[in-house]
C-alpha cells in the first residue's frame, strides 16, 4: 500500500495543466541567421502556452485539446536591391559652349543600396496532441512530466500569408525613401515577395516554430527529494523533512477517470 | 471507483504515512516528548521541554519529576492488531509508552549546623503502555492552508487495569492525567495540508478528514 494517493479529477488536472502552462512561461529562440528566399534574415521567435482542456485516458495518456501556442516572430530580412532592380544610370548631358566646345555632365549610375526590412508578427494557433506522464527523480528532485507524444501539425499557412502581407507593408516606405526609386517602386516590391514567396515563408516558420512544440514538456509537480513538512520556526523548534523515496503517477480509470499521484515517504 | 468522489481532488494519507509523519516530527523536535522540571531538564530546548515542578508546602523545590514518551505509533481503522482500545469506524488510535520518573526526596526536619537541609534524592521510575483513541480534528484558515491534529476522546493503561473489569479510582485519575498530558502534547503536533499533498496541489477543503482503509481521507477542490 502506498503512503500517499493523491488524485485529480479532468477539471482539477485542467487547473494543474494551466499552472504548468504559466510556470513554464515564454521561451525564446534566436537571433539567428539565416535565409528566406534569395536573401539573407535574422530571425527569432518567441512561444508560450495557454489554455486547453484536460481528457485523462487510461493508463498513461493526457489528451490535451485546444491548446494555446502563442508566438511571435521577428524577422530582419537584408535585400541587396541591385539583384532585384534593373541598373539605372543618368545619361551624360552636353551643353554646346559658343567657340568653346561643350560642357558635359558625368553619366551617373545609380547603385541601389541593401536595405533592412523588419517586420514583426504574433499570432496563436490552436493544436491538439496527446502527452504521456513521465514521474522521475532529477538530482534531488521528484518532477512529475507531461511530455507530448509526436509533433503536432501547425497550420501556419495563415501565418505564411499574413507575415508576406507584413513585409510588403514594411517595404513599400523603406523603399520611397531611397532616392530615383519611384519608377521601380512597385517593381521592387512585387520582385521581393515574389522572391519570398509562401513556400519560402512556410520554410522559414517551420523549423523556426516547430521545435517549440516537439518534446513539449509541461511539469506538474516539482518537489525537493528532501521535503520540508515544517519550516525552522525558532531555535527549539527545527525545522521537520521527510524524505519522498518514490513518486509515482498514472491516469486511473473509473467513471470518473483521474489523474493519481502516489507517494512513499520515510522519515 | 473513483477516489475524488463527487469533488475534484482527494487525498488519501495513509497510517504509515501518518506514522512517518511522526517520526520525523518528534525526531526533528524531541522537546514535545521529553519533558522535565529543572533537576532534570534545567532548561528548554530542541531535545527537552522544561516543566515547573508540582510545588507543595514543605517539600524543598517542590515536587521533581520527568515525563518521556515514546514516539506514538498510529492505528487507523480498521484495527491492524491487538489493543486495549482497538479503534472504531472512523476512529483512529495510539500506543505509546511513558517513563515517569520522580525524584524521592528525603530530607532531615531540621537544618544542620550552617542552616542547610539536608536533601538527598533517589529517582524512581516506571514505565506505562498507553492507548488512546480518538478521531482527527482538522483546521481549515484558506485554499491550501490549515491542518490535521489528534482528538483524544479515551485513554486506557492496561498496567492499571483492575482484576473485577471495574476501574478503581486511582485507574481513572491517571487516565484522566494522562489523556489531559497527552493531548497537550498532540496540540502541538499537526500535520500541515501541504505536508499531506506533499505539495501537488492546494486543497480547498470540502470534505474530510475521514478515517477508513488505514487512510486518513480528505476532498475538495485545488485553487
Amino acid at each position: 500500500m502506498t503512503d500517499i494517493t493523491l488524485a485529480a479529477d479532468q477539471a482539477a488536472a485542467t487547473k494543474l495543466l494551466h499552472d504548468a502552462e504559466t510556470a513554464l512561461g515564454t521561451r525564446s529562440t534566436g537571433p539567428q541567421g539565416g535565409s528566406l528566399g534569395p536573401f539573407s534574415a535574422t530571425f527569432s521567435a518567441s512561444a508560450s502556452f495557454s489554455g486547453g482542456a484536460i481528457d485523462l485516458i487510461a493508463p498513461n495518456i493526457i489528451q490535451i485539446t485546444n491548446c494555446n501556442f502563442n508566438y511571435s516572430v521577428d524577422l530582419s530580412l537584408s535585400v541587396d536591391l541591385n539583384s532585384i532592380l534593373p541598373s539605372f544610370c543618368l545619361p551624360q548631358i552636353c551643353i554646346p559652349i559658343p567657340f568653346d566646345g561643350d560642357i558635359c555632365t558625368p553619366k551617373i549610375c545609380i547603385s541601389w543600396p541593401t536595405i533592412t526590412i523588419p517586420v514583426s508578427y504574433s499570432d496563436t494557433i490552436t493544436f491538439t496532441a496527446d502527452f504521456t506522464l513521465n514521474a522521475h527523480l532529477s538530482g534531488a528532485t521528484w518532477l512529475v512530466d507531461v511530455v507530448i507524444v509526436g509533433i503536432p501539425a501547425l497550420d501556419l499557412s495563415p501565418a505564411a500569408v499574413a507575415i508576406l502581407a507584413a513585409i510588403a507593408a514594411a517595404v513599400t516606405p523603406i523603399l520611397l525613401a531611397i532616392p530615383f526609386i519611384g519608377l521601380f517602386l512597385a517593381l521592387g516590391v512585387d520582385a521581393i515577395l515574389a522572391a519570398i514567396g509562401i513556400a519560402g515563408l512556410l520554410g522559414l516558420l517551420g523549423p523556426l516554430l516547430t521545435p517549440f512544440v516537439s518534446g513539449l514538456t509541461f511539469n506538474i509537480y516539482n518537489q525537493p527529494k528532501v521535503f520540508q513538512v515544517l519550516p525552522n520556526s525558532s531555535p527549539i523548534d527545527p525545522a521537520v523533512n521527510i524524505n519522498l523515496d518514490l513518486i509515482q503517477a498514472a491516469v486511473l480509470a473509473s467513471d470518473k477517470n483521474e489523474l493519481v499521484l502516489t507517494a512513499n515517504i520515510s522519515a | 471507483m473513483r477516489l475524488t468522489q463527487i469533488n475534484h481532488v482527494f487525498a488519501g494519507v495513509g497510517e504509515n504515512a501518518i506514522n512517518t509523519f511522526l517520526r520525523a516530527f518528534l525526531t526533528a523536535r524531541p522537546r514535545y516528548i521529553n519533558y522535565g522540571t529543572s533537576a532534570f531538564v534545567p532548561a528548554t530546548t530542541a531535545a527537552a521541554t522544561n516543566v515547573p515542578s508540582i510545588t507543595f508546602p514543605g517539600i524543598p523545590g517542590g515536587i521533581q519529576y520527568a515525563a518521556q514518551f515514546s514516539i506514538p505509533v498510529v492505528d487507523l481503522f480498521p484495527p491492524g492488531g491487538p489493543s486495549s482500545l482497538p479503534p472504531g469506524v472512523g476512529e483512529l488510535n495510539m500506543r505509546v509508552d511513558a517513563k515517569i520518573t520522580v525524584s524521592c526526596f528525603r530530607w532531615s526536619p531540621n537544618a544542620n549546623r550552617d542552616g542547610k537541609l539536608q536533601v538527598s534524592s533517589t529517582p524512581v521510575s516506571t514505565v506505562l503502555t498507553i492507548w488512546a483513541k480518538g478521531k482527527p480534528d482538522v483546521r481549515y484558515f484558506g485554499p491550501g492552508t490549515g491542518d490535521v491534529g489528534f482528538d483524544l476522546e479515551e485513554v486506557k493503561i492496561p498496567g492499571l487495569a483492575c482484576v473485577g473489569g471495574k476501574p478503581d479510582t486511582f485507574e481513572v485519575i491517571v487516565e484522566c492525567v494522562i489523556r489531559m498530558v497527552l493531548q497537550a502534547l498532540l496540540d502541538g503536533i499537526r500535520l500541515p495540508f501541504s505536508a499531506l499533498t506533499i505539495g501537488f496541489f492546494q486543497l480547498i477543503l470540502q470534505r474530510g478528514p475521514e478515517i477508513s482503509d488505514d487512510q486518513v481521507k480528505l476532498w475538495g477542490d485545488i485553487s
